[in-house]
C-alpha cells in the first residue's frame, strides 16, 4: 500500500516532484514532521490525517481544525479522484491512483503565502501549553472555600482531620485548664455564630469570682458594656488569659472619681505618676479611765512621710546592730535581722516580734540579785508587784535571811537599806516591794522597753500601768512584695540587702517606721521608659481589686455581693 | 529618565507605600504591651480591614487591565500603585498578625498571601531584566521575520539536500524535520533544544543546538566524489549553519518571552486562592468572634 504526493511546481523546469509514502495514512500540518507540510493562516502543527481507501482519501482534522472540500468548510469528509481539497490558498486535487498506489493527490502551493506563518508549526508560547490561569483559579478557589470554609462550617463530624474542620479556624491553643475542660467544642464558648463571647460562656463555670471590681458597681465605675473577653482574651500565644497591661489600671486610676476622692491618681510607676506611699498603720487613742488609760486602736492609711510609729515599744535598732553595744549573749556575734526578724511563707510578711522569742535571751527580768534564780513574769503589772510582795515576804520572813546577808560581801558606798530591815517582815516586804516596783517600772527593768504610766494613786498594784504593745503586721495592705526577692541584690547580700531599703542601722527610735517610700522602688524599677531599670507592671506589686479592699470600704453591706463572689470563699 | 513603574509620576506611589508603611507601624506600636498584640485589638481589626480591603484593590488590576477603554488612571498608574501597594500589604499583614503563625486557615491565608505577593516580585523583576536582553537577542529582529527566515532556510535546506546523495539527503532531510522550536512548559522555559536527525549508518541521533548534522555533513565534504557534490555539501553547509544561528535566536527569544510570562501562572490563580482563604479567614473570625 503507498500514496503518491505529486507536489505541482510552477517554477521547476520538470513542473512536478513525486514522493511516494509507503503507508495508507498521511499526516497533514505545518510542522516539519508531517508528511505534508503546509504553511499558512489556519494551518495547525498537526491539521489533519488523511487516509487512503481504494482510490479515495478520507480527511479527518484534527482538534480545532477545519479544511475547505469542494468549497465547502468541513472537519471530516471523503474525497474521490476529481475533488479539491483547500488550505489557505494550498490546493490539493485527488487524482485516480496509478496502479501500485492506494491513493493519489497533487499539491499546488499557494505562491502569496507568509513565511512567517511558519511559526504556527511550533508551540511558542506558554498559553499553547497545558499552562492555564482561569482553570487553576477556579480550582484553588473553590478548593480553598470547600476546605477552609464550607466544610468546617457545615460537617459536625468527628472524623474530619483537624486541617479540614473548625480547629483549622482556631486563631491559637487554649489555656490548658480550658482545653481539658471542653477540648475542641468551640461552640462551648462560641454559642450564637457571628456574636461575641457572652460572659455568662465564662460564669457557667467561674461562678465564684474574686479579685474583680464587683459587677453591681460595674455601671459606676464605666465597666458596664466591658465583658469578661474584653481583658480575658483565649487562643492567645503565648497563653496569656490575664491582662497585665498597665493600661487596664490607668485607665480609670489615672483619675478615679469613685467611690469618692479617696483614690489618688496613678498614671505610671514614676516618681511623678504614681501617688506617695502612704501605710496602713496602727494608730491609737488614749484616753484616761479609772486609774490608767484606755487605747482604742485602728489602721489609718498615712503618708509615709508623716508616718509616726506609735506602738508604745522602745527599741533603738542602731544600738542593737552596733556590735560594740550589742551582742548575742550565747555565741557572741552580733545580731542580725534575722536575729528577730522571720521571714512567713508568703515571702512578704514577717512574724511578730514577741518577747519572748527574741528579747528575754539578753533582757532577763531578774530583779532581786539575791534571789538570781527569780524572775518576773512578763505582760502583767499587777501580777508583777503580787509576785515581788510575796517573794519579799518570804525573803524577811526567812530566820536565816540575817546570816546570809551578814555573811554577803558588800560594796563600798552602795545603799543597801532596803536590803537591811528589821521591822516586821511584812512591813519590810511592802517596803521593800514599793522600793523594787518604782525601781522596775521608772528606772530600769520594764520601763527599759515599755512606756509607763504613774498615776498618783498610793495602791501599789494600780500605780503603774505598761502601755499596751501594738506592731503594726502589714504596712502595705494593698500591695504585693517578695522580700526574698529582694534579698539578692546587686553588691548586697544579708542584712546589706536589707539595710539598703530600711535604713535601720541610723535608726535610734522605735518611732522611725524605717519603710522605704516610692523614691526607693523607683530607684531600681519604672514601668517600661527607662533603660537599666527593672519593669514593673501595676499588677507585678497589686492585686486587681482585692476582696478584702472592697469589704474594708463597707462596700459589701450595702450591696448584696453574693452573687458576684459567691456565698463563700 | 524614562517613566517606568518605579518612579512614575515622581514616585507617586512609592510616597503612598512610604506613608501606608509609617501608619501601619505607628499602628502597631500603638498597642500596649501588657496584653497581647494581635489581630484582636483595635489597631489590629484597622490593620487587617486596610490589608484585606488592600487585596482586593489589587486583584482588581486584573479587571482593569482588560478594559483598554477605562480612564480611570492610566495602566501604567495603575500597575505602579499595584507594584508598591503590594509590597505594602505584605507588611500591613504581617502587622496585622504581629507575625504569629500557627497551623490554621488565618496563617494560610496569610502564606497564599506572601506566595502571591512573591511572585509578583519576580514578575516584576523579569519585567525589568528581561526585555532588554530579548533585544540584545536578536538583534532588532523580530520573532514572526525569523520564522519567516527559517521557512525558507528549510525549503533551501530541503531542495539542496535531494541533490546530494542518500545519506547526506537522509540526515539533512531529517534534521529539518525534527527541528524543534518551543515545545512544552520546560523545554520553553530552558531552551533546551530536543532536535534529532537520521543516518542511514547510525539510525537516529540527537541534534542538540544543530551541531551534530552540521560536524556530519562537514566531515562529508572531503569524502565527496565529485566536484559538483562539494558545491552541493557546502551551500547546505550553509544553510544548516544559518539555521543554526536562527534557530538559537529563536529558542533564546522565546526563552526569554516564557519566563516573562510564567509568573502570572502562579501569581493570577493563587490571588484568586488567596482572597478565597481570605473570605474563610474573616468569615471563621466573626463566626467564632
Amino acid at each position: 500500500m503507498a500514496i503518491l504526493v505529486r507536489e505541482i511546481d510552477t517554477k521547476s523546469d520538470t513542473g512536478a516532484l513525486d514522493q511516494v509514502f509507503d503507508s495508507d495514512q498521511l499526516k497533514l500540518g505545518s510542522a516539519t514532521d508531517q508528511d505534508v507540510q503546509l504553511v499558512g493562516r489556519g494551518i495547525l502543527a498537526k491539521h489533519a490525517t488523511l487516509q487512503a481507501k481504494a482510490g479515495s482519501i478520507e480527511v479527518k482534522c484534527n482538534s480545532g481544525a477545519t479544511v475547505e472540500a469542494n468549497g465547502k468548510s468541513v472537519r471530516r469528509v471523503t474525497l474521490s479522484p476529481g475533488d479539491l481539497l483547500e488550505l489557505a490558498g494550498h490546493q490539493l486535487r485527488v487524482i485516480d491512483p496509478p496502479s501500485g498506489f492506494e491513493a493519489a493527490f497533487e499539491i499546488e502551493h499557494n505562491p502569496d503565502i507568509d513565511p512567517a506563518l511558519f511559526e504556527a508549526a511550533f508551540t511558542t508560547s506558554l498559553e499553547q501549553t497545558w499552562l492555564g490561569k482561569r482553570g487553576p483559579a477556579w480550582f484553588w478557589t473553590i478548593a480553598v472555600l470547600v476546605v477552609g470554609l464550607a466544610v468546617p462550617f457545615y460537617v459536625d463530624w468527628d472524623g474530619l482531620p483537624s486541617w479540614a474542620s473548625d480547629e483549622s479556624w482556631s486563631s491559637g491553643p487554649l489555656h490548658p485548664v480550658h482545653y481539658v475542660a471542653i477540648g475542641d467544642n468551640c461552640s462551648a464558648c462560641h454559642v450564637n455564630p457571628f456574636e461575641q463571647v457572652r460572659d455568662e460562656a465564662c460564669t457557667t463555670c467561674h461562678n465564684v469570682m474574686s479579685d474583680h471590681a464587683p459587677m453591681p458597681l460595674h455601671a459606676d465605675v464605666g465597666l458596664a458594656a466591658i465583658r469578661c473577653a474584653s481583658c480575658h482574651k483565649e487562643h492567645n500565644e503565648p497563653i496569656h488569659l490575664t491582662v497585665t497591661d498597665d493600661a487596664l489600671c490607668t485607665d480609670c486610676h489615672a483619675a478615679p472619681d469613685w467611690p469618692s476622692a479617696q483614690l489618688a491618681s496613678v498614671t505610671g510607676f514614676h516618681n511623678d505618676e504614681h501617688s506617695k506611699f502612704a501605710v496602713d498603720l496602727l494608730v491609737s487613742t488614749s484616753t484616761e479611765r479609772g486609774t490608767g488609760l484606755v487605747f482604742d486602736w485602728s489602721i489609718e492609711p498615712v503618708l509615709l512621710a508623716e508616718a509616726v510609729d506609735k506602738s508604745n515599744l522602745k527599741y533603738p535598732h542602731d544600738i542593737h546592730l552596733d556590735p560594740e553595744q550589742v551582742r548575742d549573749l550565747t555565741t557572741g556575734e552580733p545580731l542580725t535581722c534575722a536575729s528577730c526578724h522571720t521571714l512567713r511563707a508568703d515571702d512578704e510578711h514577717f512574724e511578730m516580734v514577741n518577747m519572748e522569742d527574741h528579747c528575754r535571751s539578753c533582757h532577763d527580768l531578774k530583779f532581786d540579785r539575791l534571789a538570781p534564780d527569780r524572775e518576773l513574769p512578763h505582760g502583767n503589772p499587777a501580777e508583777v508587784v503580787l509576785m515581788m510582795e510575796g517573794h519579799f515576804l518570804r525573803s524577811f520572813a526567812d530566820p536565816n535571811r540575817q546570816s546570809t546577808t551578814s555573811t554577803r560581801r558588800r560594796v563600798p558606798g552602795r545603799n543597801r537599806a532596803s536590803e537591811t530591815c528589821n521591822d516586821d517582815p511584812y512591813v519590810c516586804a511592802k517596803r521593800r516591794t514599793a522600793d523594787e516596783a518604782a525601781n522596775q517600772f521608772t528606772r530600769r527593768g520594764c520601763v527599759t522597753c515599755h512606756d509607763v504610766y504613774e498615776n498618783d494613786t498610793n495602791d501599789i498594784l494600780t500605780r503603774y500601768q505598761v502601755l499596751p504593745v501594738r506592731l503594726t503586721q502589714d504596712f502595705y495592705n494593698v500591695a504585693i512584695f517578695d522580700h526574698r526577692a529582694h534579698l539578692t541584690q546587686e553588691g548586697a547580700l544579708g542584712d546589706d540587702a536589707c539595710l539598703t531599703c530600711h535604713d535601720a542601722a541610723a535608726s535610734s527610735t522605735s518611732s522611725d517606721l524605717l519603710i522605704p517610700d516610692l523614691e526607693n522602688c523607683t530607684a531600681c524599677h519604672d514601668d517600661h521608659r527607662t533603660a537599666n531599670l527593672i519593669p514593673l507592671h501595676c499588677v507585678d506589686c497589686h492585686s486587681f481589686h482585692p476582696r478584702e479592699h472592697w469589704e474594708a470600704a463597707g462596700l459589701e453591706t450595702s450591696l448584696d455581693l453574693s452573687s458576684v463572689w459567691g456565698e463563700t470563699r | 529618565m524614562f517613566e517606568n513603574l518605579f518612579n512614575f509620576r515622581d514616585y507617586r506611589y512609592f510616597w503612598w507605600f512610604c506613608a501606608s508603611v509609617l501608619i501601619g507601624i505607628g499602628l502597631y506600636a500603638s498597642q500596649s504591651s501588657g496584653s497581647p498584640i494581635n489581630g484582636g485589638t483595635w489597631q489590629g481589626y484597622v490593620l487587617g480591614s486596610w490589608a484585606a480591603l488592600l487585596i482586593v484593590w489589587l486583584a482588581l488590576l486584573g479587571y482593569r487591565k482588560r478594559r483598554y477603554s477605562s480612564r480611570m488612571g492610566t495602566m501604567q498608574g495603575w500597575t505602579s500603585a499595584h507594584v508598591y501597594l503590594g509590597v505594602a500589604v505584605w507588611l500591613l499583614a504581617t502587622l496585622h498578625c504581629a507575625a504569629e503563625f500557627g497551623w490554621n486557615i488565618h496563617t494560610f491565608a496569610y502564606a497564599l498571601m506572601t506566595f502571591v505577593i512573591v511572585s509578583g516580585m519576580f514578575g516584576v523583576y523579569v519585567y525589568l531584566a528581561l526585555p532588554r536582553r530579548t533585544s540584545d537577542n536578536s538583534a532588532g529582529v523580530g520573532r514572526s521575520e525569523l520564522f519567516a527566515e527559517l521557512y525558507q532556510l528549510n525549503r533551501e535546506g530541503a531542495d539542496i539536500a535531494h541533490k546530494c546523495a542518500g545519506d547526506v539527503q537522509t540526515a539533512a532531510l531529517s534534521s529539518i524535520q525534527r527541528s524543534k522550536v518551543g515545545g512544552g512548559v520546560w523545554a520553553q522555559l530552558t531552551g533546551r533544544d530536543a532536535s534529532s536527525f537520521e543516518t542511514l549508518e547510525d539510525g537516529g541521533a540527537a541534534n542538540p543546538d544543530q551541531t551534530p548534522i552540521i560536524d556530519y555533513v562537514a566531515s562529508r565534504i572531503p569524502k565527496a566524489g565529485k566536484r559538483s557534490e562539494v558545491t552541493y555539501l557546502r551551500e547546505l553547509l550553509a544553510v544548516l549553519c544559518r539555521r543554526q544561528t536562527v534557530l538559537r535566536q529563536l529558542r533564546e527569544e522565546i526563552r526569554l518571552k516564557s519566563w516573562l510570562k510564567i509568573w502570572l501562572y502562579v501569581h493570577v490563580p493563587m490571588t484568586f486562592a488567596t482572597i478565597a482563604a481570605l473570605t474563610a479567614h474573616v468569615f471563621s473570625t466573626f463566626v467564632y468572634w
